[in-house]
């Protein structure tokens, strides 16, 4: 029997006993170990290396990629990328979080809630497609095929070539670029008379004007601007003139910054060209042979642009001027660069007409180390669209948006114009828009009237790959592979000097169920049928592409890149390629290009450089480059905000991935707050202090926002990032800031209706909390 | 009191060169560093002062009032000192000067005192206050050479000494023993997109870092303290070279006349 003592001693003795065996401690090891948080560590394996091209944001980027049993985990850059060559931008480094992240779309999806409440419900493609093609097909029955509209946001290359027709054979005559450099060629079209590409030979000249460009913060396509940063620093010792409000990064790295008024650089271009015009210091053997209008051009820039009138509307001192134009016009290649921001601040058609009047002054056109012009595959391999009846008629109905009509006779796009028509039924309702890689709801002035219009699109379908602002006001969203996994072309990307192509093969399986945009294109169309099948006929992207590379085939010129290249624009290329089938293989790893381009000509009524354009006289619009003033500012907004863009904040349709909004600095963004610039002596009138919470007061908003004082901003002027302030994708970056576009002020140019927001008058006032700390 | 520089490297010593003059301050280096050391990302990432960072870009200006203002960036990660202030207050042993000229940092035996954090007079190292966050499903894009640190624990830039090995096997696979120069540099190094940063062997004469060190306008960062970093920089520009290291003003001024 179990006596007390008995069952003492069983319990003491177990106890005692089951100390020396290894139980107790194992327990504690197991305890210990499921108790902890156990970091993520990436699984190891077989490695392997690809190639492919990121082409985010103004990115061109040749990839390594680095897989581990087929998974990527690294994008480094491809010393086999003649634009790059080896280098990486902050952006091509870190999509691979975009690839990854949660913002990605999984699948088809159709919205059940209201419109831009973001509530959707999973759909399969077959029926997804049939919906859109059969939607697409009435339409076209009913004779309201130019209700459909197109938004396409990349606007270069084979992908916006194939929407671009699909739009002609369908019968809209609405495809819509957002964001689109409409100055750009139309300055080229009315001086040279053509319909070609620019670029600016930066890596041979040996001077630059810059006219607010900012040149290696995102300009043309960063990597290459980074790399002929070292060329020029390397080489020849370029020298580098910064015209631009705020001391930029660009700026900084430059070897002369002037600050300019915001918005006054056609009057500084014009100033520059009188020292130059009153000095005889042109270029006069191309005036006299092949420019025209010079004398009128030189009547008007004597009589206006003096350097003198000239301080007092830029703030650059005379003697400034007339010392850079001296230098300018002494330079062996001088080159006169525009483009506000990274490209995509508009500039005016009289602005951008004014700037190249100075590289057509030194005669610095269609020449190493100058503005060249030529055509790209792009641009040359489209065949001709059969078009029917419906397509036909098409042609006749005016655009939504307003461009090319009797008002605005010279631009192709103004899509400020399309959200304003549609919202305020100006013209014919919209019954289907499509949206490829834009996101208008976020990246265009006045996001509002965007979102009010597509809240009036009964099927607004959305080919985005992320959950991004304009997908929460889609109704069908057929999300497109991320580029890691689709074949795409490499086209020449803007402001190049040299023509490119290549081919970026799919280096992932697709994670998600998501389609090519393009293959769906093609596919819509053989649903339709008839001539729009036939102006489409290729059955997949993949098979179009082999048909463009087919094509740089058969021109027999440039090369393909097969080891690095130090100065890719300078080499002599002749085909390596031996027939189309051994091109395609090449294209695999490395890129076609052509750096002995044929130039376009001057294909202007008069043959020549026009300074005084014919067209715009026949227009009856003033036919030389001007300065045309803003507005006067109000007495309510001392100010003038500018927005400035930065290479750590990507803003168009794609979004700050983590790790760039890891990396911004602590004076752009601090907690949900932004901060703007200003100079403390801006700062001393209006009692702020550094980290002061402000509020932003611009005519068409106002905005919470802290202050950052900033030695190197203009005083009277307040600078603030674009690209913050999203209101979708994740919790790394809505919420966080403002966006800028809410409350710039948006001013149309007269004569093109360009609309451009580079001057926004403003006040700060100080928000007074009472019992709380202002300070951050 | 300088201490006793006992440190005494191998066949092999890699510097960094860093040309201040070129560097544009685009931050392509510390996304590629991130994204090869598994570097965390909290939502907010705003208190620098808590973030994790390797390799972080100081801004400097010539403090001169506008329009006279100039402003450059000093990226700066860990020195790799010879005489690492760190490596002497260690008291678990955790962190230590390999012969190849890295500092190294073994995780598992910190314990996170902190002391070389007050030690580095560069601030190069920082303190795990949370485990380490992804953003979701992006942990698949980790690297498996770099292991994710805990909480506790405090870390700094390696020089990717995992490259270094990654580097050496191939080249053992070849049936070398030592490695070209440009086969090991690190992931900044790589990505710089204007060529600033360059990496490499000091004592192989014929390396590209072995002439830049020698260049008349390179210098380190607070010389004074008789640290030895292996992190050199660049600039022609006096302002930069004197506020980088103001206690040198009179070397400055000195390389200034030539």
């Amino acid at each position: 029997m179990l006596t007390r003592r008995g069952f003492l001693q069983f319990i003491v003795g177990g106890a005692i006993g089951t100390l020396f065996s290894p139980l107790p401690w194992r327990m504690a090891d197991e305890l210990a170990l499921c108790t902890q948080w156990w970091t993520p560590q990436g699984p190891k394996g077989r490695e392997s290396w690809d190639y492919s091209w990121c082409q985010l944001g103004s990115d061109v980027v040749g990839l390594k990629v680095r897989k581990i049993d087929g998974r990527i985990v690294k994008l480094e850059g491809s010393p086999l990328d003649p634009i790059g060559r080896g280098g990486i931008s902050p952006l091509s480094a870190s999509s691979l979080q975009l690839f990854y992240g949660p913002t990605r779309i999984r699948g088809a999806k159709k919205r059940v809630g209201q419109k831009g409440k973001g509530k959707f419900e999973d759909i399969e493609w077959s029926s997804a497609l049939k919906m859109l093609t059969s939607k697409l097909k009435e339409l076209r029955e009913t004779g309201q095929s130019h209700t459909v509209v197109c938004i396409d946001g990349r606007g270069r290359g084979i992908m916006s070539g194939l929407i671009r027709r699909f739009c002609r054979a369908y019968g809209t005559p609405n495809y819509i670029q957002i964001p689109s450099d409409e100055a750009t060629p139309l300055a080229i079209r009315l001086m040279q008379g053509h319909q070609g590409r620019v670029g600016f030979d930066i890596e041979r000249a040996d001077y630059i004007l810059s006219f607010g460009s900012q040149l290696f913060e995102g300009w043309g396509t960063p990597v290459r601007m980074m790399a002929a940063y070292r060329c020029l620093k390397e080489g020849q010792q370029t020298k580098i003139v910064q015209f631009e409000p705020r001391l930029s990064e660009t700026a900084a790295k430059a070897d002369e910054w002037l600050p300019i008024k915001p918005g006054t650089e056609a009057a500084l271009a014009l100033g520059l060209a009188y020292v130059i015009i009153k000095e005889g210091l042109y270029n006069k053997a191309f005036i006299e042979e092949r420019s025209f209008g010079f004398d009128a051009f030189k009547d008007m820039v004597l009589e206006r642009y003096k350097p003198e009138a000239v301080e007092d509307i830029t703030g650059i001192a005379k003697e400034d001027i007339l010392r850079i134009a001296h230098e300018f016009a002494k330079a062996k290649r001088p080159i006169a660069v525009w483009g506000r921001g990274k490209g995509d601040i508009p500039s005016g058609l009289y602005e951008v007409m004014a700037i190249h009047s100075l590289n057509a002054l030194m005669g610095n056109i269609n020449r190493g180390g100058g503005v060249v012009s030529f055509k790209d595959i792009s641009d040359t391999f489209w065949p001709e669209v059969p078009l029917d009846e419906v397509a036909k008629n098409a042609q006749n109905i005016e655009r939504i948006d307003d461009a090319g009509t009797e008002r605005y006779p010279l631009v192709t796009n103004l899509a400020h114009r399309f959200a304003e028509n549609i919202s305020s039924d100006r013209h014919y309702p919209v019954n289907v828009l499509m949206i490829f890689e834009a996101n208008p709801c976020y990246c265009l002035p006045h996001p509002e009237i965007m979102e009010k219009a597509l809240k009036k699109i009964p099927l607004v379908v959305n080919f985005s790959s992320f959950m991004d602002e304009t997908s929460l006001f889609s109704d069908l969203i057929l999300p497109n592979h991320f580029y890691l996994e689709a074949w795409e072309d490499v086209t020449t990307p803007p402001y190049l000097q040299y023509p490119i192509f290549g081919v970026s093969r799919p280096v992932s399986r697709p994670l998600y169920k998501t389609q090519h945009t393009g293959d769906i294109f093609l596919k819509v169309a053989q649903g339709i049928g008839g001539a729009v099948a036939s102006a489409l006929p290729w059955g997949d992207f993949k098979t179009l592409l082999k048909d463009v590379a087919k094509r740089v085939y058969e021109t027999r010129e440039g090369t393909i890149i097969e080891n690095p290249i130090s100065r890719p624009w300078e080499i002599k290329a002749s085909p390596n390629y031996g027939s189309p089938d051994e091109m395609w293989e090449k294209l695999g790893k490395g890129i076609w290009f052509n750096p002995n381009v044929k130039f376009e000509d001057f294909k202007t009524p008069t043959g020549k450089f026009e300074f005084y354009s014919k067209k715009l006289e026949d227009l009856k619009l003033p036919a030389l480059p001007q300065f045309v003033p803003w507005e006067e500012g109000h007495s309510e907004f001392p100010l003038t905000l500018i927005p400035y863009e930065k290479l750590m904040i990507a803003n168009d349709y794609i979004a700050n991935p983590p790790y760039m909004m890891k990396a911004l600095e602590e004076t752009v963004l601090k907690h949900n707050d932004i901060f703007v610039e200003i100079h403390p002596f801006t700062a001393t009138h209006l009692g702020v202090n550094e980290g002061d919470l402000v509020l932003l007061k611009t005519p068409f908003g106002s905005a919470r926002v802290r202050v950052h004082f900033y030695e190197g901003m203009m005083p009277g002027v307040v600078g603030i990032p674009l690209g913050l302030g999203h209101k979708a994708y994740d919790e790394y970056l809505k919420g966080k800031g403002i966006n800028a576009y809410n409350i710039v002020a948006v001013r149309e140019e007269k004569a093109t209706g360009i609309a451009t927001w580079v001057v926004t008058p403003a006040n700060l006032i100080k928000i007074k909390r009472k019992g709380h700390e202002t300070r951050a | 009191m300088k201490h006793e520089h006992k440190y005494k490297s191998g066949p092999e010593k890699y510097v960094m060169v860093i040309d201040i003059d070129k560097c544009t301050g685009c931050g392509a280096c510390v996304i590629a560093c991130a994204v090869e050391n598994n570097l965390p990302v909290r939502t907010d990432e705003t208190r620098k002062l808590l973030s994790v960072d390797w390799l972080v870009i100081y801004k400097i200006t010539n403090g001169k009032p506008f329009p006279k203002t100039r402003i450059a960036y000093i990226p700066r990660g860990c020195m790799h000192c010879d005489n690492p202030m760190c490596v002497h207050v260690c008291p678990a042993s955790a962190t230590d000067k390999d012969d190849k000229g890295v500092v190294s940092q073994i995780y598992p035996r910190c314990f996170g005192c902190r002391y070389c954090m007050a030690a580095c007079p560069y601030h190069a190292r920082v303190f795990n206050w949370w485990d380490p966050t992804f953003p979701k499903g992006t942990e698949r894009g980790l690297n498996p050479d770099v292991s994710t640190r805990m909480r506790g624990v405090v870390e700094k830039c390696s020089f990717c000494n995992h490259r270094y090995q990654r580097a050496k096997e191939k080249a053992m696979l070849e049936g070398r023993t030592t490695l070209r120069d440009g086969e090991y540099i690190t992931a900044c190094a790589e990505a710089c997109p204007t060529g600033a940063i360059t990496f490499g062997n000091v004592k192989d004469p014929n390396s590209k870092v072995s002439k830049l060190v020698k260049s008349p306008f390179a210098f380190r960062l607070l010389e004074k303290f008789g640290t030895e970093p292996s992190v050199y920089y660049i600039s022609r520009q006096e302002w930069v070279r004197r506020e980088a290291d103001r206690y040198f003003e009179e070397k400055a001024k000195k390389i200034s006349k030539e």
